[in-house]
């Protein structure tokens, strides 16, 4: 297998991860605010979000820049796919924030909650369009 | 607008290259070339001026501009 398969190869499960890990992230959120109400579910989704965050961040490229592989998963493409999936996930953010603040204004919801909702929006959204750009891209 | 037209898919297959070949000579993914191939990415200058080298082709040749 040379460089180029193995690219396309690692980008496909890196984008079908990221699709798992945002589906994880989703289902965890939610079952933290509804019934599974524990600290070991405030845990799990603290240690899944900080993993998700990782995700969107190039250290392919912080760790072995002169490697020909992560040269390849982190080319031009990639970098404009971060950036657009970046702006999606900033727009959900500031989405979810407005959309939880007048429940929070009237103390429906609390501040730990909106914080793990907005993450949660923004996390999503940037990791599900990172992957759906990269997975198109490689058709 | 200003649309960025390319025939890259042309000059690639007039030189019997697939886009994974083209791909390890520019040393990008493949996926870079097929979304340039489409217009979906238009590329930075140095890629645009690799693709024209690896092509042997003058840039403008390459890409033009649709008014």
């Amino acid at each position: 297998m040379n460089t180029i398969e193995l690219a396309e190869r690692t980008s496909r499960a890196w984008a079908l991860m990221l699709y798992l890990l945002g589906g994880i992230l989703l289902l965890v959120e939610l079952a933290g605010m509804t019934f599974m109400r524990r600290d070991f579910v405030d845990g799990f989704w603290l240690g899944i979000a900080m993993v998700c965050a990782l995700t969107l961040l190039p250290w392919r490229r912080w760790l072995k820049p002169n490697s020909v592989l992560n040269r390849m998963l982190e080319d031009e493409a990639v970098r404009e796919h971060r950036r657009m999936s970046c702006t999606a996930g900033f727009w959900a953010s500031l989405v979810a924030a407005l959309a939880v603040a007048p429940f929070a204004h009237d103390a429906l919801i609390g501040s730990y909650d909106v914080a793990r909702i907005v993450a949660t929006a923004g996390l999503f959204a940037a990791m599900i369009s990172f992957a759906t750009l990269e997975l198109r891209a490689a058709r | 607008m200003s649309e960025l037209l390319n025939s890259l898919k042309e000059e690639r297959e007039r030189m019997g290259l697939t886009q994974a070949a083209l791909a390890e000579r520019v040393g990008v993914s493949r996926k870079t070339i097929n979304t340039v191939e489409n217009g979906v990415f238009i590329p930075s200058t140095l890629l645009a001026l690799k693709l024209a080298a690896a092509l042997q082709r003058p840039v403008e040749s390459l890409f033009r501009i649709n008014e």
